[in-house]
């Protein structure tokens, strides 16, 4: 007991994430919780969670690529791709600004096929520049995310009405995303937290039960020694980068019913919010550390942050430099762990000869 | 040869160990290729080349605690006034 109470203890002093987060954040949604008690509403609560639930999904996905081999600065700009894709082929039949007015009504499963198969392009893409190539991955990435922007706004503008917002989709388009299942008065279980919690548990499933998870754990912890412990380095890069195409290619799909109209600024500010919760929730920047619930827990806890900043009433500008300064610190940390473990790697070696 | 077999805690213990026999080996090798040529070497882990005392980056990470405690305070301040529930709700969807 004694022993557990000072590994904690020392996880707070070492700041180790999602202890040190899990404080700052709880007391700074404390402290507003009591200036203003209406936040803790269950509805309210409920729409965190299926704010979050979207996001999880993609942070999945980028968390992946984080274990295996660093950061995929490219995420954002792939998911508006994905999300204009999405929308110009799920837009109402009875509308008259349909982007392809000949269009037939389509069913759902047709554009999140085609949403998976861009991001898993792009993805495919990343990963053999950084399989293959052995290019770094935030080089490789932040070409991609132009070459995805570039390609973004050549779609939405090759429509009959040049670069029209694209907007209004089919009801069912809209229920399947924005649903939810009545449990209560008007209290509801969004289908989007169902879609994020299932999405968790397969990938927690892939991450600690498969030797493909492990695999990807023993790359991001070093190439070299995994390629000598016999696991196929380059094969599980880019499996990490298709499983992250999946994922992408699912949360574009959800995400475009939520943001329409839709326009070539569909969410480039996704990436960094991404690898911040990320970074929260405990994986490394270097790659080889993190956890599917630590994942869950930054991106609820960050949703929790915005949610709360919105609340309190600070303005969007304000809320630019927090995110900001978070993700500096959140790396800072990321960096500290690194340096400590590196300090006591010396020290041991140093006590044994 | 197969991949590996471990269970996961296993794993990452092994993993722990790898990334801290890698650091020391690493800056072993960058300290007698330092002595060597006199030149600090390129290596590929990303945090490798940082060499500041955690003392230091600890002062940094403080540094940037306040610097988001007055953001939070200054944007407090200067918001105007509490959005009701629903402005709040679409608000922080976008972010």
């Amino acid at each position: 007991m004694q022993t557990t109470a000072k590994r904690r203890l020392q996880n707070m002093r070492d700041w180790n994430p999602p202890y040190i987060w899990g404080i700052i954040v709880l007391s700074f949604v404390a402290m507003v919780a009591i200036a203003r008690p209406d936040l803790l509403d269950v509805q309210n609560l409920i729409s965190i969670l299926q704010q979050a639930s979207n996001r999880v999904i993609m942070a999945l996905g980028a968390a992946g690529i984080l274990l295996t081999v660093g950061a995929d600065l490219s995420l954002g700009r792939i998911l508006g791709l994905c999300m204009v894709f999405t929308g110009s082929l799920v837009q109402s039949v009875t509308y008259a600004g349909r982007m392809w007015p000949g269009l037939p009504a389509l069913p759902l499963w047709m554009p999140l096929l085609v949403s998976i198969l861009i991001a898993m392009l792009f993805c495919a893409f990343n990963g053999l520049g950084v399989a293959v190539f052995k290019l770094q991955s935030y080089i490789m990435t932040t070409g991609t995310q132009l070459i995805a922007y570039g390609a973004m706004c050549l779609y939405v503008e090759s429509g009959p009405h040049g670069a029209a917002a694209i907007s209004t989709f089919a009801p069912e388009f809209i229920n399947l995303v924005n649903g939810g299942i009545p449990i209560a008065g008007e209290v509801e279980i969004p289908y989007l937290l169902l879609y994020g919690i299932a999405a968790a548990l397969l990938v927690w499933l892939i991450w600690t039960k498969t030797p493909f998870g492990r695999n990807m754990r023993a790359v991001g912890a070093g190439r070299e020694a995994a390629a000598a412990s016999g696991i196929k380095v380059n094969r599980t890069i880019m499996g990490a980068f298709a499983m992250a195409g999946v994922l992408y290619g699912i949360a574009g799909y959800l995400d475009s019913a939520r943001y329409a109209p839709l326009g070539t600024l569909a969410r480039p500010e996704y990436t960094l919010n991404v690898l911040t919760a990320c970074l929260i929730g405990g994986m490394s920047l270097q790659g080889g550390a993190g956890t599917v619930p630590g994942v869950v827990m930054g991106v609820v806890l960050l949703q929790f942050v915005n949610y709360t900043l919105a609340f309190l009433g600070v303005g969007s500008y304000y809320q630019y430099v927090i995110k900001g300064l978070l993700l500096i610190l959140a790396a800072s940390v990321d960096v500290r762990r690194y340096l400590l473990r590196k300090q006591r790697a010396e020290e041991t070696e140093q006590q044994e000869g | 040869m197969k991949p590996l077999k471990n269970s996961e805690s296993e794993l990452r213990k092994k993993a722990a160990e790898l990334k801290r026999r890698e650091a020391a080996l690493n800056e072993k090798e960058a300290r007698l290729e330092n002595e060597e040529t006199g030149k600090p070497r390129m290596r590929d882990n990303l945090y490798a080349r940082i060499t500041i005392p955690v003392k230091v980056l600890d002062i940094i990470i403080w540094g940037v605690v306040i610097l988001l405690v007055l953001a939070v305070a200054i944007g407090i301040i200067m918001g105007n006034r509490a959005p009701d529930l629903q402005e709040a709700q679409s608000v922080a969807s976008l972010f």
